[in-house]
């Protein structure tokens, strides 16, 4: 199975956050909005980076009540591994266990980052897989 | 797999003279000097950073320039200076630029 076919089923609406806020305005939208990463862009509406769950939580253990003043910036990503909609479900598994990624990215060919594909999404696609498979 | 980058400042390009592989770091500044990194095994790091252009520019701003080098490849590679090398550099250079975003807001 594709990854594109559980990009539907999977949360891939990205929301944004400026360069300006602060670590605690991302762990804040994560947390109200339920998103599992926050995208960066700065005042000329250009993404610069991504934040995620896993790096805000992390960044609440090292900082305390620094994030109330640290930026974004402090603790985004520049660079992502990510997968392709045209990968197979195994490539995901194997990129998010090797690599310890819970939400991971997909870029189109063009360089388009289209979304993220959850842990949970990965999971029930293999376990389909297999209900397909052997039932 | 595949490895993106959104800020893609990194091109690799080969020597025409020594036929060495240079990556050339396409800073902000607006001047006119060229920061190229090389390999050399001058230091344990093994890669050094050159810059090009007119000698007395370079004098000014050389202290920024490195810093901000510097800064750049800490924070892709998310590794300290001295425990960057040349092989990293290198890989950043392999990056896919994100160029657009499917954006809900």
């Amino acid at each position: 199975m594709q990854l594109r076919a559980i990009m539907d089923s999977s949360s891939n609406n990205i929301k944004t956050i400026m360069d300006t806020d602060t670590i605690y305005d991302a762990a804040e939208l994560i947390f109200t909005a339920g998103a599992a990463s926050v995208l960066i862009i700065n005042k000329a509406k250009k993404s610069v980076g991504i934040i995620t769950e896993q790096e805000v939580v992390q960044a609440i253990k090292t900082y305390k009540q620094k994030i109330l003043e640290l930026k974004t910036t402090h603790i985004m990503n520049i660079d992502l591994l990510a997968c392709t909609p045209n990968e197979e479900v195994e490539e995901a598994v194997r990129v998010m266990s090797e690599y310890k990624i819970r939400n991971l990215p997909i870029i189109t060919e063009g360089g388009n980052l289209a979304g993220f594909i959850d842990i949970n999404a990965v999971a029930r696609a293999q376990l389909s897989n297999i209900i397909h498979k052997w039932g | 797999m595949i490895r993106c980058t959104f800020s893609d400042a990194l091109k690799i390009k080969e020597d025409p003279v020594t036929r060495d592989i240079v990556v050339i770091y396409e800073h902000g500044f607006r001047i006119n000097i060229n920061v190229q990194i090389v390999e050399t095994d001058q230091n344990q790091m093994g890669w050094r950073i050159n810059m090009l252009g007119n000698n007395e520019v370079i004098k000014a701003a050389k202290k920024e320039l490195f810093a901000n080098t510097v800064h750049y490849l800490e924070k892709r590679l998310r590794k300290a200076l001295g425990r960057i090398s040349f092989e990293d550099i290198i890989l950043l250079t392999q990056a896919k630029a994100i160029k657009s975003v499917s954006r809900s807001d």
